[in-house]
């Protein structure tokens, strides 16, 4: 009798687990254009992001998060999630790199996410009181909408493997640095930062994280913190960080700065200090073609 | 199907002196790791099992260092790996005020003293399952309890413990991947750099998991021949008996001792 019962007992909880994990169906979104078509779709964002937030505008949406924004794609192309939210440049890598995925071209405040520019916009993060803020500030005034919008595009084609005659964002590097600019990414988040294997592309810096030689990090964050550091007069050493270990990064004074292609979200702005924004994008959400 | 080991063999050949890196990174922590967890851990046996003294200041010593070993035990046995490298690592930086603790030698401070805990419980239990007539005889014959433990009851501990210790090496190798958390470049750091780069998460941790099986294996393997050295010769010679002084009885392994 006793076998009986645990063996049904046993049953019973496989079949729990089995209906947590079944009963949703894929959904195609190649003809949505504005969040309500998204409704009831398996979405995905990266955890402890605004985009992550952001999923609960979603009407009815069985939203999910990971910790890792290349896992999201993984996820994407094993068929568990419909689509997962990024920012514009991120899906114009992505879809320029794998011919079978597309994104919904959704506009903020308009068609797609309710957000406001400290939502979206991305920041230089710095340690509270930190007095390079105002230095930083005029600096990233000087550039203009044009050039960034340029940047990032040539950084896009340029992470897809595309080769760039000439970037758009150059400075000329302080033959006498005085003293260093730590600057602390993910080296993980093609276009804004990512690494490079072996061979360095246009305008890549080394990596200065221990163990990390010869690998080299690139990307629109990269370039917008060699601009600050040649005009700073300063050398700029990049260190790859988690996500999780930016704040604590910076806090501790490990590295001067964060440019990470981080948002100066409320929350954020308790723990640190942010500059202006230096580049503002819609988030739209990426998809598997049928 | 044929595509797929394709694009695995594509990921070996491109990234070669990576996964190279990150492997001598495991191996260096790992191994590093452990023998320092089994130093602690014979140190930390050592202390615990001394008889307490019949002085009291020196009891009272005795008393507050086995009570800090037993909370040092319990808190690093209790709480994750990952956890410990973000405080110590993050913690070390805001005490300092800014300064990072060197990346690799803090990945073997951390599975250092992680594996010093299990350790700890592993060789206490290796000293405890020594015969009690051991220690009894070896006071008897007037040895100190450095002495009964450095010539009796240790040399029998290693080899007893010698599969548990192969063990820890194993879940060590396959726990460094903890360490990407504070971005020591060990081998699951640069399988999330290629994943990113190539775009094929699923055959980068194919090529990944097949490394770390095969380390795991060849460490176990060669462990095993060790404990094999370690159960000495096939027969052992015992010189002189009773009646000669300059006999010389071989006697063949698990076969009682003859009585002469």
């Amino acid at each position: 009798m006793k076998k009986i019962v645990c063996i049904a007992l046993a049953l019973m909880m496989v079949l729990g687990l089995c209906a947590c994990s079944g009963g949703t169906t894929a959904m195609d979104l190649s003809a949505a254009n504005n969040l309500k078509d998204l409704s009831g779709a398996r979405i995905a964002a990266q955890s402890g992001t605004f985009h992550a937030d952001a999923m609960s505008q979603i009407p009815e949406v069985k939203s999910s998060t990971l910790p890792e924004f290349a896992d999201l794609l993984t996820a994407l192309q094993s068929g568990t999630i419909d689509g997962y939210i990024a920012e514009e440049p991120t899906a114009i890598e992505v879809c320029l790199g794998d011919s079978s995925l597309d994104y919904i071209h959704l506009v903020n405040n308009d068609t797609g996410f309710t957000a406001t520019d400290a939502d979206v916009g991305i920041a230089v993060g710095l340690n509270t009181g930190n007095p390079l803020k105002d230095q930083i500030n005029t600096i990233l005034a000087e550039i203009s909408t044009e050039t960034r919008m340029q940047l990032m595009d040539q950084m896009v084609h340029i992470s897809a493997g595309e080769t760039v005659a000439e970037l758009a964002l150059t400075s000329i590097a302080p033959i006498e640095p005085e003293g260093t600019l730590k600057v602390g990414m993910e080296c993980a988040y093609a276009p804004f930062n990512w690494t490079d294997m072996s061979s360095p592309s246009l305008g890549a810096v080394p990596i200065s994280s221990q163990g990390s030689e010869g690998m080299y990090a690139n990307g629109y964050d990269v370039q917008i913190a060699q601009y600050i550091a040649n005009k700073l007069n300063m050398k700029l050493e990049i260190y790859a960080i988690t996500w999780d270990g930016l704040l604590p990064a910076v806090q501790s004074g490990s590295v001067d700065a964060i440019i990470a292609g981080m948002s100066p979200t409320a929350e954020r702005e308790e723990e640190i200090d942010f500059t202006d924004v230096y580049y503002s994008s819609n988030l739209v959400v990426i998809y598997k073609k049928k | 199907m044929l595509e797929f080991f394709r694009d695995v063999i594509e990921i070996v050949t491109e990234h070669y002196p990576f996964l190279l890196r990150g492997v001598g990174y495991t191996m260096l922590i790992a191994m590093t790791g452990t023998v320092a967890g089994l130093l602690i851990g014979l140190a930390t046996g050592v202390i615990r099992t001394c008889p307490l003294s019949k002085k009291g200041f020196v009891r009272f010593l005795q008393r507050v260092f086995n009570g800090i070993i037993t909370a040092y035990v319990e808190v690093f046995r209790g709480t994750p790996m990952m956890v410990q490298a973000m405080v110590i690592y993050w913690g070390y930086a805001f005490a300092t005020g800014g300064s990072q603790l060197p990346l690799v030698p803090s990945g073997i401070l951390i599975v250092s003293i992680n594996t010093g805990a299990y350790m700890a419980e592993i060789v206490r239990g290796g000293i405890i399952s020594v015969d009690k007539g051991q220690f009894e005889g070896a006071s008897a014959v007037g040895m100190t309890h450095w002495q009964t433990m450095r010539y009796i009851v240790l040399p029998q501990v290693l080899r007893n413990i010698l599969p548990s210790v192969a063990n820890e090496f194993v879940i060590n190798i396959k726990d460094t991947s903890v360490l990407n958390v504070i971005g020591i470049t060990e081998l699951y750091y640069f399988a999330g750099i290629i994943k990113r780069e190539s775009f094929q998460t699923f055959q980068t941790y194919f090529v990944v998991c097949i490394i770390y099986f095969i380390l795991t294996y060849s460490v176990t393997r060669i462990l095993r021949l060790i404990e094999q050295r370690m159960e000495g010769h096939e027969s052992f010679v015992i010189c002189g008996s009773q009646s000669d002084p300059h006999a010389e009885i071989r006697v063949p392994k698990q076969q009682e001792v003859p009585h002469d």
